[in-house]
């Protein structure tokens, strides 16, 4: 190439490569959406707040979910029974944090897991179950 | 000289192109085969563990509580029956890897998982009342049910269970009912009477005992 210039061939190879890479990547992008994992983490964290919010505690008068809800004192009485509890309930790969209006138990929450999550109110508010394959 | 300088070009060029095309056909493959290519599978096992587990469902005590009776009564023609989506694919549904109902043999299709606890009876309870002496019974927590029958005793005009009542007929009850009873506390039943009581009311229960289970569902039509 006497006078330095690129070849039109080159430049045009060069187009097309960035041509088909383009239309891979749009694959990628656009085909990925909400991956399968996460309607059943969804479910999952749905079933065990469901079985949470219906079962009686050992003692009390209330519901665990109700129970981990009222009080600081509640709190802390029935949060290690829940917690075996719902390690019992879910399937040994899946791991889980739960929060309430007085504190947070359970694994901490990794940061780009696909995390399911299911929230219940009780009469003293708002208990939040997140679950993610670990 | 410059003919062949160009040859040369288009030699780089086209492997570039082709090495480009072979990267994409892959991405694109590895994006379909992690795209959901069965959703005629998987929307038959959600639908089937979501009926499973429905709080309405003939297998089911109340929601995500299934009835140990009623899932030794299931098979395929009742889940069927329960499910039309199911419908003569290769169903099999498992607890905690025990087999509940196994009909064709589904390799590969769609698996749902879901927490479940299963609730067995226990053989009944029977305790009776005193009429003539108001006396009581204590019904366990987690009770949520419990037979009172008043049939052997006379002047008994209600029952009450923790001071809410259950049965009442002004003139005399006559009758065996079941009585809902609140699951979250200990329940005591006593009988209110007119004039002299006689007889003896029997409260029967059964005490249900609650067990974890994962519900595996694989549906492969």
């Amino acid at each position: 190439m006497p006078r330095g210039q690129l070849s039109l061939s080159v430049v045009e190879a060069a187009i097309g490569v960035v041509l088909v890479l383009g239309v891979a990547v749009g694959f990628t992008v656009g085909a990925a959406g909400p991956t399968p994992s996460t309607p059943q983490l969804d479910a999952l964290a749905h079933d065990t707040v469901t079985v949470l919010g219906t079962e009686p505690t050992d003692r009390g008068r209330d519901a665990r979910l109700a129970a981990l809800a009222r009080s600081n004192r509640s709190f802390a009485r029935v949060r290690e029974p829940t917690r075996r509890r719902i390690v019992a309930l879910l399937p040994a790969d899946v791991l889980f944090r739960v929060r309430t209006p007085h504190g947070e138990f359970g694994y901490p929450r990794p940061p780009t897991a696909a995390v399911g999550s299911a929230t219940a109110a009780t009469r003293y508010g708002p208990v939040t179950i997140r679950v993610w394959y670990g | 000289m410059r003919g062949q300088t160009n040859l040369a070009a288009l030699v780089i060029a086209f492997v570039l192109l082709t090495g480009a095309t072979v990267v994409g056909v892959a991405f694109a493959d590895a994006a379909l085969a992690d795209a959901d290519r069965n959703p005629r599978d998987r929307h038959a096992a959600t639908a089937v563990a979501d009926r499973l587990v429905a709080a309405d469902a003939p297998t089911t005590v109340r929601a995500n509580a299934l009835a140990a009776t009623a899932v030794d009564d299931l098979n395929a023609s009742r889940v069927e029956t329960l499910v039309p989506p199911a419908e003569g694919a290769a169903v099999r549904i498992t607890l905690d890897g025990e087999p509940v109902v196994d009909r064709g043999s589904p390799a590969g299709g769609a698996t749902v998982r879901r927490s479940v606890i299963v609730v067995t009876r226990s053989e009944p309870v029977r305790r009776s009342i005193n009429a003539s002496r108001n006396a009581t019974v204590r019904v366990p927590r987690g009770v949520d049910r419990a037979a009172v029958d008043v049939e052997s005793a006379s002047n008994v005009t209600t029952v009450r269970a923790n001071g809410r009542v259950v049965l009442y007929d002004g003139a005399e009850l006559e009758t065996n009912e079941t009585v809902h009873l609140s699951p979250y506390e200990p329940s005591t039943i006593r009988t209110g009477t007119v004039g002299n009581a006689t007889g003896r009311v029997v409260v029967t229960y059964r005490r249900p005992r609650t067990e974890p289970r994962i519900l595996t569902v694989i549906v492969d039509a």
